[in-house]
């Protein structure tokens, strides 16, 4: 990128040449913005198809699903007039709207076309047109969390979650039972330093929160204190070889043994930010789930 | 109009070598360094990334080739800078699109790629003297230096680091941790190339100056 | 709007008059609007028309809340101030997350420029000043024309054109003001686009949907970063220069190992945190 400018003319073009440099620019910038606008609408749908797949996929995993069972997604949005608030959940079937106290407004059912929209854009467009939010209100999105049913019971849910890890944000699944106790986490994305903070994805780190009762864990510390070896290999032993049904059974009672978080060496940052927001979410979706439960 | 003056192509092994080894973009001209050292924490990052320079650098220069006698010699540059934009952009739709997982940690550099110095440098001083198939040849050669570099780059850090390749453990432990950290990057990169310089000793040739960011004086 | 800011990790301190009581207060994050923080009491403060909200949760002087009470229109917005964000951010892309020693972004030019400490501080200066002028623009670009009419695609090819454009009429502008100034930096202007940092502040920028704050911010802090890492290097590298370097180490290698103490001793400033 540097040869360019040693070669710049220094003598200034004629009008007529600069007319003809101008349309020859316009002409590829308009040309450039075309190519490209016909491979965005090429990928954009395998984009969101996939990111799709690649969601329900991680769900399965989390909840143990069997392949019959279906992964429902429930989306969050908040519409802000002036200091006034209403509340609204998307469920595959309808649209719910509460206000700020936690009281019924209304609920419109959700056409075919949306509700076999891929694209979330698509869904939030509607949400926003049935939400009677007009140019001055602020209308937004503002979270999700999905529901595994398997044979028409509840078998668990996955909630989405962000928190503000050592460098740019972590975003995280949280997989519980329907008693809110917690099955596994999963970290989709994050920033963290490679070798350090990176290791939250890592069994050893993660694998610490799966079985934990929704009150032992909103209480759950982190420590300094190293892992103990056997204890990490129980928690390492989770995932591949052993079914979180299966892991549960084993180590149930060693749980207790085994109250707090131990923290990642050098990372202990990142491993806070992740306990915080684990703890932050699943206490908000115990409170949500008081409103919307019914209309799952 | 045509002031470009047309130079009998090197032979094609010739292409290749140059970019793998004597002009290999990172270990010696040094440029197109940030995602050298940013990325290369594994072989897989590296691949990724290794692979989308390549296809760009290939698809600029025979582009540039291509196009070589309908543009206005004024406007080259930016004409060039388009095309790699063009093919950066697409990449980085492809990428998000169809591996979401590995574009995930590599997004941002993939998206930097349009100001990578080698690929313009390559589009200016290569194929806007020669054939489409000379250019691509010289793009397949360029191409590939970068990615072997990302490889080898990501093979002794993940090794050194993680104590694995491409995920899968090699020993239980971490060898040498700091290679995989920020600051272990840069090490690397100095290690290999003055790994570069020893082998061109050996060789019975002097090695480069060392003055480094060759092409951004012009 | 009265203030509000945040006393210590459970109370608030608020300007207004005292509520009847704790239960008529509604405290909520900005971010989770819809859950209630509980209150755990109300007292009034320590000077007249002011009031102090003692909350059941953790309170964080960087989080937003949103404070009112029920039955009355009075509404409070407990931020940092745009002031603390800025220098936060600032100090933040500066030094603990520096451009080049952790994000490893502008080596190209780097390794290149900062072989003189003249040359050095020369384009540093330079950086500064077109690197905040172009991340202000690119922000403006993305934030009403390519954000709302979802032209996110073309932000690549928008981006660099900017900083292309930007830094040709820079050098045309202080060519036919300031000659001396122009063969001075002249040089610089033309190195600033082979700097990948001023393409991927706007990037992140994007990326992040900042504010305006957070937009200069990033880039004033990546730019200044970016000045005090060429600094620094083209210091040690002058001194390198005397020193006796192995011959297979010499120039390139030994620059780079030097990059990496000093990405080393940059870990020390991570955790610092202000506000």
């Amino acid at each position: 990128m540097s040869t360019p400018q040693t070669a710049v003319d220094i003598t200034p073009p004629s009008p007529r040449e600069m007319m003809r440099i101008t349309l020859g620019l316009t002409i590829v910038c308009l040309l450039a913005s075309a190519i490209l606008g016909g491979f965005y609408l090429w990928t954009e749908p395998a984009k969101a198809r996939n990111v799709a797949a690649r969601e329900q996929k991680l769900i399965s995993q989390l909840l143990d699903l069997s392949p019959s069972a279906e992964v429902q997604e429930i989306r969050r949005y908040l519409l802000w007039r002036g200091s006034q608030l209403k509340i609204f959940y998307l469920t595959p079937r309808q649209l719910v709207q509460f206000d700020a106290s936690g009281k019924l407004l209304a609920t419109t059912e959700v056409p075919e076309p949306v509700r076999e929209a891929s694209a979330p854009a698509e869904k939030d467009t509607w949400v926003e047109a049935n939400s009677g939010a007009n140019d001055e209100d602020d209308f937004r999105y503002v979270g999700r969390f999905f529901s595994g049913i398997e044979a028409n019971q509840v078998a668990g849910y996955v909630i989405e979650g962000e928190v503000p890890g050592f460098k740019t944000w972590i975003r995280f699944f949280v997989a519980i039972n329907s008693d809110y106790s917690l099955r596994g986490i999963e970290i989709i994305e994050h920033e963290e330093d490679p070798g350090l903070g990176d290791q939250i994805t890592e069994p050893y780190f993660k694998n610490q929160y799966a079985g934990r009762s929704f009150d032992a864990l909103l209480g759950i510390e982190v420590t300094k204190d190293p892992l103990p070896r056997e204890w990490r290999d129980a928690v390492e032993s989770l995932g591949d070889e052993t079914g979180f049904s299966e892991w549960i059974v084993k180590y149930a009672d060693e749980l207790p043994s085994h109250p707090d978080i131990h923290a990642i060496t050098g990372a202990t940052i990142s491993s806070v930010a992740v306990t915080d927001g684990v703890k932050r979410s699943l206490g908000n979706f115990r409170k949500r789930m008081d409103l919307v439960e019914d209309y799952l | 109009m045509n002031i470009v003056t047309r130079t009998a192509p090197p032979p094609i092994s010739t292409l290749i070598m140059r970019g793998l080894f004597d002009e290999n973009p990172v270990f010696r001209l040094a440029l197109s360094l940030c995602p050298a050292v940013a990325v290369t924490t594994s072989v897989k990052n590296g691949l990724m990334l290794g692979v989308a320079v390549f296809v760009v650098q290939v698809l600029s220069s025979v582009s540039a080739a291509l196009i070589k006698n309908i543009i206005i010699p004024k406007i080259r540059i930016p004409v060039f800078t388009i095309i790699i934009a063009i093919w950066v952009s697409i990449m980085d739709m492809v990428l998000a699109a169809f591996f979401p997982a590995v574009y995930g940690e590599v997004g941002l550099y993939v998206k930097l790629i349009v100001a990578f110095a080698i690929i313009i440098s390559r589009m200016e001083l290569f194929s806007m003297k020669h054939d489409v198939v000379p250019s691509f040849w010289d793009g397949f050669g360029m191409g590939l230096g970068f990615l072997v570099a990302m490889l080898l780059t990501g093979a002794f850090r993940e090794l050194l680091g993680n104590g694995s390749i491409l995920g899968f453990q090699i020993v239980d432990f971490k060898p040498l941790l700091l290679v995989i950290l920020p600051a272990g990057g840069f090490f690397t990169i100095g290690l290999i190339m003055a790994l570069f310089n020893w082998i061109d000793l050996k060789r019975g040739k002097e090695p480069p100056g060392g003055t480094g960011c060759g092409g951004c004086h012009g | 709007m009265a203030e509000a800011t945040v006393l210590n990790d459970h109370e608030l301190l608020v300007e207004g008059t005292l509520p009847i009581g704790p239960e008529v207060i509604r405290l909520v994050r900005a971010d989770d609007a819809d859950i209630l923080i509980d209150i755990t009491g109300v007292k009034s403060g320590p000077e007249p028309g002011s009031f102090i909200v003692t909350a059941a949760e953790t309170l964080s002087g960087q989080d937003h809340y949103l404070l009112n009470i029920a039955g009355s229109d009075a509404a409070w917005s407990i931020a940092p101030s745009a002031m603390a964000i800025l220098v936060s951010v600032i100090i933040s892309s500066a030094l603990i997350n520096n451009f080049v020693f952790t994000r490893y972004l502008g080596l190209c030019c780097f390794f290149g420029v900062s072989r003189k400490r003249d040359t050095a501080i020369g384009l540093g200066l330079t950086y500064v000043v077109v690197g905040v002028l172009s991340g202000v623009m690119a922000w403006v670009v993305q934030t009403f024309a390519l954000g709302p009419l979802s032209l996110d695609f073309l932000q690549i090819i928008a981006f660099i054109g900017i900083v292309a454009c930007f830094v040709q009429g820079a050098d045309m502008i202080v060519k036919k003001l300031n000659r001396v100034l122009h063969q001075k930096f002249g040089i610089f202007l033309m190195l600033i686009t082979t700097n990948c940092i001023i393409l991927a502040v706007p990037l992140l920028n994007a990326t992040n949907e900042a504010g305006f704050t957070e937009a200069f911010g990033l880039s004033l802090g990546s730019g200044l970063g970016f000045a005090l890492a060429l600094f620094l290097m083209s210091c040690a590298r002058e001194r390198v220069d005397m020193a006796p370097v192995p011959r297979v180490f010499q120039g390139l290698p030994v620059a780079f190992i030097l990059c990496g103490l000093f990405a080393m001793s940059f870990l020390g400033f991570s955790g610092l945190s202000f506000f």
